[in-house]
Order: structure tokens, then sequence, then C-alpha cells
């Protein structure tokens, strides 16, 4: 009876072990093959980034470099969209983090330093292309209700940031 | 012990009377056993008081005869019975084992089972769930797409210039990683993606920013950027001597690009023009 017990304990505590092993890490191979499908778009968010560094003191101008960054994941999400829910998935939660961490605070800070002086009408037309792009996009995802509802929130929190009309 | 293996054991002896205490504590609990036991100490008895006759030619084959497998009812296996033979001769049929005594013998079965529920149990709660969701699988998550995305994020929420400096020196890395990496299987357009949004990172943003530091930041701060840089120029140096065609060119695209930003900042943190 013993030994019947020992050999299960150990064969329980073997499979905890390989059962505990994390997720093993993507192969040159699979990074290659993911960097293929995504480089235009890593092109893409970078020259923006390095767009976004000249301007360190111009917020709206750091704004502005979100609209081709929401143009290019709107065409992506769109050509997945229906074909490869998992890449929709994917995109949609980056351009979530950009809108909601990136886009959000900078227009905020852009807000405060356009309200009452000069640049108010950049701000009212930036805000209006992003804000449109965005509900294009939303259209497109009318098939997709979980991923619609999550850029919906980031696009509620967008609205909320506008210059008092009294001001304009 | 269950009842296969005493009787087993009581087979084995030389005298079958002098039961060991294993199989004494079995037969004192199990009235089956107990009456196969008896039975065969009587058989034994028997056979030692049987005169042994000379055997007539063929008498061996007699014999072995009687000892063939009897083929028995299971509703009358389930205990031993003694079966008397024509010619007067006793065979005791061993009892059939028992439901339990059957799954009992199953437990590497059952063993492997267990093992395998508390190994999913164990996959799923300590690693079935990666942090990054970088899982391998069908659709595995792109980590670099990942890395820029959050680049953008912070260099737009950073408040300082050190701050900035500091983000665009990891997407420098990270984009220097990135192409050692597939420098080996994605030679061509992929590479030279990579080496040309190098040299804008560490050119016009790392520079750049730089240059908005106050002396007292470059002092502070500019010789780490200039090492890393340094030594960023030697890796992809030593990469580009064993890359392929097509990946070896890009490879030293960065190695030139992280010379040139290194002399500009070393320029920059002695004060000169650059």
């Amino acid at each position: 009876m013993i030994r019947h017990v020992i050999a299960i304990v150990v064969i329980a505590l073997m499979a905890v072990a390989v059962g505990a092993q994390p997720p093993k890490a993507l192969t040159s191979a699979q990074k290659g093959e993911l960097f293929k499908k995504n480089r235009e778009i890593f092109e893409k968010v970078v020259d923006e980034t390095v767009a976004s560094s000249k301007s360190p003191n111009d917020p709206l101008k750091r704004a502005n470099t979100y609209y081709p960054l929401l143009l290019h994941f709107s065409k992506q999400i769109s050509s997945a969209n229906s074909q490869d829910s998992r890449r929709v998935e994917e995109l949609s939660q980056h351009l979530k983090t950009l809108l909601d961490k990136g886009l959000t605070p900078t227009l905020a800070e852009a807000k405060r330093q356009v309200e009452g002086g000069t640049g108010v009408d950049d701000f009212i037309k930036i805000r209006q292309d992003l804000l449109a792009q965005l509900n294009a996009l939303l259209d497109v995802l009318s098939n997709d209700p979980a991923t619609k509802g999550s850029l919906e929130g980031a696009k509620n929190r967008l609205d909320s940031i506008k210059i008092p009309q009294a001001k304009q | 012990m269950n009842c296969a293996s005493a009787r087993n054991r009581l087979l084995a002896l030389a005298d079958p009377a002098d039961v060991p205490e294993a199989v004494a504590g079995h037969l004192a609990v199990c009235s089956s056993c107990s009456a196969w036991h008896s039975l065969l100490v009587q058989v034994d008895a028997v056979l030692v008081a049987t005169p042994v006759p000379a055997a007539p030619a063929g008498r061996k084959g007699q014999v072995i005869e009687q000892f063939q497998p009897i083929i028995t009812a299971p509703n009358l296996a389930s205990q031993a019975k003694p079966i008397a033979k024509p010619n007067g001769s006793v065979v005791v049929v061993a009892a059939a084992a028992s439901t339990g005594d059957r799954l009992a013998r199953l437990w590497p079965v059952g063993a492997v089972a267990a093992a395998l529920l508390v190994g999913t149990l164990a996959w799923v709660i300590l690693g079935g769930n990666s942090d990054d969701g970088m899982v391998v699988g069908a659709n595995p998550r792109d980590p670099m797409l990942e890395k820029v995305v959050q680049a953008k994020v912070d260099l737009d929420t950073a408040e300082t210039a050190p701050e900035r400096l500091k983000v665009l020196d990891r997407l420098a890395t990270d984009i220097h990683e990135q192409a050692t990496t597939l420098s080996m299987v994605t030679p061509g357009t992929d590479m030279e993606s990579l080496a040309s949004r190098y040299e804008q990172v560490v050119m016009v943003g790392l520079v750049e920013t730089a240059r908005l530091l106050t002396d007292d930041e470059r002092k502070a701060l500019l010789d780490q950027y200039q090492d890393r840089l340094g030594k960023a120029q030697q890796d992809a140096t030593r990469s580009a001597a064993n890359a392929p065609p097509g990946s070896a060119e890009h490879l030293r695209h960065i190695a030139e690009a992280a010379a040139e930003g290194r002399t500009r900042l070393a320029r920059m943190r002695q004060g000169g023009a650059t």
C-alpha cells in the first residue's frame, strides 16, 4: 500500500513540475512572421513616436500624431475584421492603449495649453478629426460588440475633453 | 493483503499448515480464504499420506490430465470447492478474484489519472496564463508591437527631457535587439525597415532630445547613453560579421547610426557645437 501511495505522490509531483512550466518564448522564426505581418504598423508607430519627440512642448502637435496612427490601425482592423478575430482583438487592445494612455492625456494637456489663448481652432479641428476617424472605425466594428464596447469607452473619454463653447 | 495474494503465498509454502503472520491475519478476517486454507491443508495431508504406486506405462499422462483447467460457472467461482474426479483424486479450484480485487489491480491507471488532474490544475493555476499574453499558440501576440506602442504612450506622457531620453533609448535598444534576432530569419525588407527606424530614433529622437537637457543634466546623463550607443555599435558590428547578405548591411547601418549618435552626444557632453 505504501509503495502505491509513494508512486502516486511521485507521479503527481512530476506532473506538477511539468505542468507549471511557463510557456515557451517565441522563436526567432515566429518573431519574424509576426514582424512581417505587423511591419507597416510598427513603422507607423515608430515614425509618429519620432515625430512626437520633435514637439516636446507642443501637446497639440503631439496629439495630432495620433491621427495617422488611428487611420492606419482602422485600416488594419477593418481588413482583419470577420477574418481574424484574434488579430482584431490584439490591434484593438493596442489602439485602446494608445487612445487611453497616450492621446487622452496629451489632448487634455493641449486643452489646458490653448484654453483662453491661441490654437483653440486647431484644437477643435484636431479633436473633431480624431473623433470622426474613431467613429468610422466603430461603425466597421458593429459586428464585434466586445471590441466596439472597449473602444467606445476610450472614445467617450476622448469626447469629454472639450473646450467650453463660451471660450471659443 | 487481498485474497489472491494470500492464497498464492499459501500455495508457495512447503507446509501450508505453517502459516506466516501476515497471511494468518488475512485468514482470520476472510472466511472464504480460511475455508480454502483448510481444504489446502487436507489435500496436502492426503497427498503426503498417499503411497506412491509403481507407475505403469501411460500413467504420467493420466495424472497430468487430472490437472487440466476446470471451467466453472462464474457464480460458483466465488468460493473454493473441492471437485472429486471419477478416479478419486481431488482438484482444488482457486476462487476467482472479486470485483474489488480486480479494481485494486488497476491502481496504476488511477495514479496516472490523478497525476494528470493535478498537473492540469497546476498548469492552469501556475503556468497557464502568462503576464505578457505572448503565449505560443496558434495566434501569438507580437511583443515588438507592444513595445513600440508602449514607447509612443510613454514618450507623449513624459514630463521632462530626461524621461523622454530614457524612453527613446529603450526604444532604440528594442529595435536593435529585434534586428539582431531577425537578422538570421528575415533578411531584406524587414531588416531595412528596422535599421532605418533605429537611425531615426537615435539621430532624430535621442540626439535632438539630448539637446534640450540642461548642462547639469548632460553631465549627469549623457555618459551612460554614450556607453550604450558604443556597446550597440560593437554588438551590431559583431552581428553583421556573421549575418547573411540582406541582413549584414543593415546591421552595419545600425552600427554606423549608433557610432554617429555616440559622437554627437560626446560633443554635446563637452559643450561643443554638434
